[in-house]
C-alpha cells in the first residue's frame, strides 16, 4: 500500500507544477502596483495561494474522475477487460462504403448541385466546374478534322497518290484522335459525379471556388449501412480475435444493445496515442434507427464460444 | 487586503470548479438539449485563381462591401495577353486566305452560274474549317485570359486578403475571402452523440448571444450526417437559422443554443 502511494505521489505533483509557477508572479505584481509595503504580505498570501493550490488540484485530480471519458474512445488497452473468454474494446460506428470526392484538375466552380444530406444516385452531377476553355478546346478540334476530312475528299477526287493520300489519312485520325481526347477531358474533368447511391455528408466547395487535383470537395456515404470498427484494441488481444466470432455491441448514444460477427481483422497496425492497436471491422446483424457516422460503441468480442 | 484575499479565493475555486462544467453540452429535463455554438455567415466563399502567377492588383480593402461582378484582383499575365494578340492575328489570316479562295470563285462566275472553278471546294472547305479552327483557338486564349481577374460572385463583404501586390500566387491557393456579413447563422460546437438522437430537422430553437445579451428564436435546418471530435467527446454539428438578425451580431460570436420545446 505503502509503495504504491509513494510511486503515485510524484504524478499528482507534477499536474499542478505550471500553474504554481504562474499564479504567484503575477500575483506578486499586482500587489507591487499598489505599493512596497504590501509586498511581504503578498508573499504570504502567494503562498497560501500555493498551498491551496496543491490541497484542491491533489483533491480535485483523487476525488473528480474525469467526467468526459464515459464514452472515450481514448481509453487505454489497460482499461480493456481481457478475460480470457471475451476482449472488450471502443469503436465507431462508420457506413460500410463512403468516398472522399475530388476533381482531377483544375477549375473554377460554376455550380454546386448538393448540400449536406442530400440523396444522391450514382451518375449524379454534383459538382460543375466552368468549362469555357475546354469547351472551345473541342471546338478547336473539331475545326481540324473538318479540315482534314476536306483534304482527304479532295485527294480522292483528285485520284492523287497513294503515299499522299495516306499521309492525309493519318492527319485525319491525328485530328480525331485529338478531338476525342478533348471532349473526354471535357466530359471526365468539368464533373464530379457520384459514384454510388448515398447521402451528401460534408460539402467544402461554393460555387466560383477553385479546386485542385486532388483537394476534397465533397464526403459521400452510404447511410443505409453502417458497421463498426474498433479503436483502441490492442497488438496484445489481436491474436485472439478471428473472422466470424460474434460480438456484442453496446451502442451508448442509443442506449441499445445490438449484435455482430467480426468481419475483418485489419492487416496492418495504426497507433493511438503510445499504442499499437489494431483496426477490427464487425459486421451489424441488424441496422439500428437512428445510427449516425461516428458514433460511440462498446464492444465485447467472443473470443471462446 | 482581506478583499484580496477573499477575490483570490474565489477566483480559485471557480477556475477548479469550471473546467469539469464547460466541456459539454447538456441535457435538460424537459428534452430539450443545451449546446454552445458559434455565429458563422450564411455564405463564405474562398476565392482562388487557378492560373499561377503574380499578383498586380488588388482592387478592395478588406471589410469592403462589394457587388456581384465587381472586380476585387488582376493577375500580371502579359504572356497571355501577347496569346490573345497572336490568336487574334492567326484568326485574321485564316479569314482573308478564305475571303482570297472565294474571290477566286466569284471572279469565274458567267452569268450569274459558276462557270469554272479554279478553285476546287475541297480547298474552300479546308480554308473555312481553318477559320473555324482560329475562331475557336481565339476563344481558348481570351477564355485563358479571363482567368487573370478575380471578379466577387456575389454581393458581400471582403473579409480577409491573403495576398500583396507582387507576390506569387500558386494553383487553387486561398487568395482572398468574401463573406455575407448581413446573414449569420449559429452552428453548434459541443453537442453530445446523446443529444443528437432528440433533435429534428425544423425544431424550434432558442440562441442565446451573451455578447449582444440577445435572445433570438431560431429554426433547425442542418444535422450533420458525420461526427466531430473536440477532446474526447464525439459531438455533431447542428446548424441553426436566425429569424431575425440583431444588430451587432459578429462572425465567430459565442450563443447558447437551447433546442426542443
Amino acid at each position: 500500500m505503502k509503495k504504491t502511494y509513494l510511486t503515485n505521489a510524484p504524478h499528482k505533483h507534477t499536474g499542478p507544477l505550471p500553474l504554481m509557477r504562474g499564479l504567484p508572479s503575477s500575483f506578486g505584481r499586482r500587489i507591487g502596483d499598489e505599493g512596497k509595503t504590501l509586498r511581504k504580505a503578498g508573499n504570504l498570501i502567494a503562498m497560501l495561494v500555493i498551498a491551496l493550490l496543491l490541497t484542491a488540484c491533489a483533491s480535485a485530480a483523487s476525488t473528480t474522475p474525469i467526467p468526459t471519458v464515459v464514452l472515450g474512445n481514448n481509453t487505454p488497452s489497460n482499461n480493456q477487460s481481457n478475460d480470457g473468454n471475451s476482449i472488450s474494446t471502443s469503436a465507431v460506428v462508420v457506413p460500410m462504403n463512403d468516398a472522399q470526392l475530388s476533381f482531377t484538375s483544375v477549375g473554377k466552380v460554376t455550380a454546386v448541385n448538393v448540400k449536406v444530406g442530400d440523396q444522391v444516385k450514382a451518375g449524379d452531377t454534383l459538382v460543375q466546374l466552368d468549362t469555357i476553355i475546354l469547351e472551345a478546346k473541342v471546338k478547336e478540334a473539331e475545326a481540324n478534322v473538318l479540315a482534314a476530312e476536306a483534304q482527304i475528299n479532295y485527294l480522292n477526287r483528285l485520284n492523287t497518290d497513294a503515299l499522299h493520300l495516306e499521309s492525309a489519312q493519318a492527319d485525319l485520325v491525328r485530328a480525331q484522335a485529338l478531338l476525342d481526347s478533348a471532349k473526354a477531358t471535357l466530359n471526365a474533368q468539368s464533373t464530379l459525379t457520384a459514384p454510388f447511391d448515398g447521402t451528401i455528408v460534408s460539402v467544402d466547395i461554393s460555387p466560383a471556388e477553385t479546386v485542385t487535383p486532388g483537394k476534397a470537395v465533397i464526403l459521400l456515404g452510404d447511410l443505409t449501412q453502417y458497421q463498426i470498427e474498433t479503436t483502441d484494441l490492442s497488438e496484445r488481444d489481436v491474436p485472439g480475435v478471428q473472422i466470424g466470432q460474434s460480438v456484442n455491441i453496446f451502442i451508448e448514444a442509443l442506449n441499445q444493445e445490438l449484435t455482430g460477427k467480426v468481419v475483418e481483422v485489419s492487416q496492418i497496425s495504426s497507433t493511438l496515442g503510445g499504442d499499437v492497436v489494431y483496426p477490427v471491422t464487425i459486421e451489424l446483424s441488424e441496422q439500428p434507427q437512428g445510427l449516425l457516422w461516428g458514433m460511440s460503441a462498446d464492444v465485447q468480442i467472443q473470443t471462446e464460444e | 487586503m482581506k478583499q484580496h484575499r477573499l477575490f483570490l479565493l474565489l477566483a480559485l475555486v471557480s477556475s477548479l470548479v469550471n473546467p469539469a462544467g464547460i466541456a459539454f453540452a447538456s441535457s435538460s429535463a424537459q428534452g430539450s438539449v443545451t449546446a454552445s455554438a458559434v455565429i458563422l455567415p450564411v455564405q463564405v466563399t474562398e476565392l482562388g485563381f487557378i492560373l499561377p502567377a503574380l499578383v498586380k492588383e488588388i482592387s478592395v480593402k478588406a471589410g469592403e462591401q462589394v457587388q456581384a461582378g465587381q472586380t476585387l484582383a488582376v493577375l500580371d499575365t502579359p504572356e497571355l495577353q501577347y496569346a490573345v494578340a497572336a490568336a487574334e492575328a492567326a484568326l485574321r489570316s485564316a479569314e482573308a486566305n478564305a475571303k482570297v479562295q472565294s474571290y477566286r470563285r466569284v471572279k469565274d462566275r458567267r452569268n450569274g452560274r459558276v462557270f469554272f472553278d479554279v478553285v476546287p471546294p475541297e480547298v474552300r472547305q479546308v480554308a473555312d474549317a481553318k477559320v473555324q479552327q482560329a475562331q475557336a483557338a481565339l476563344e481558348v486564349t481570351q477564355a485563358t485570359l479571363a482567368q487573370n481577374t478575380l471578379v466577387a460572385p456575389h454581393d458581400g463583404t471582403v473579409a480577409s486578403i491573403n495576398i500583396v501586390p507582387g507576390e506569387f500566387i500558386e494553383l487553387g491557393q486561398v487568395v482572398l475571402t468574401l463573406a455575407t456579413l448581413d446573414q449569420f447563422q449559429i452552428e453548434t460546437t459541443d453537442l453530445s452523440e446523446r443529444d443528437i438522437t432528440n433533435i429534428k430537422l425544423g425544431d424550434p430553437a432558442n440562441v442565446t448571444v451573451e455578447a449582444l445579451g440577445a435572445n433570438i428564436s431560431g429554426t433547425v435546418i442542418g444535422i450533420s450526417p458525420i461526427a466531430d471530435k473536440v477532446g474526447g467527446d464525439v459531438v455533431y454539428k447542428v446548424t441553426i437559422a436566425l429569424n431575425e438578425q440583431p444588430k451587432g451580431l459578429r462572425w465567430g460570436m459565442t450563443a447558447e443554443v437551447n433546442i426542443g420545446e
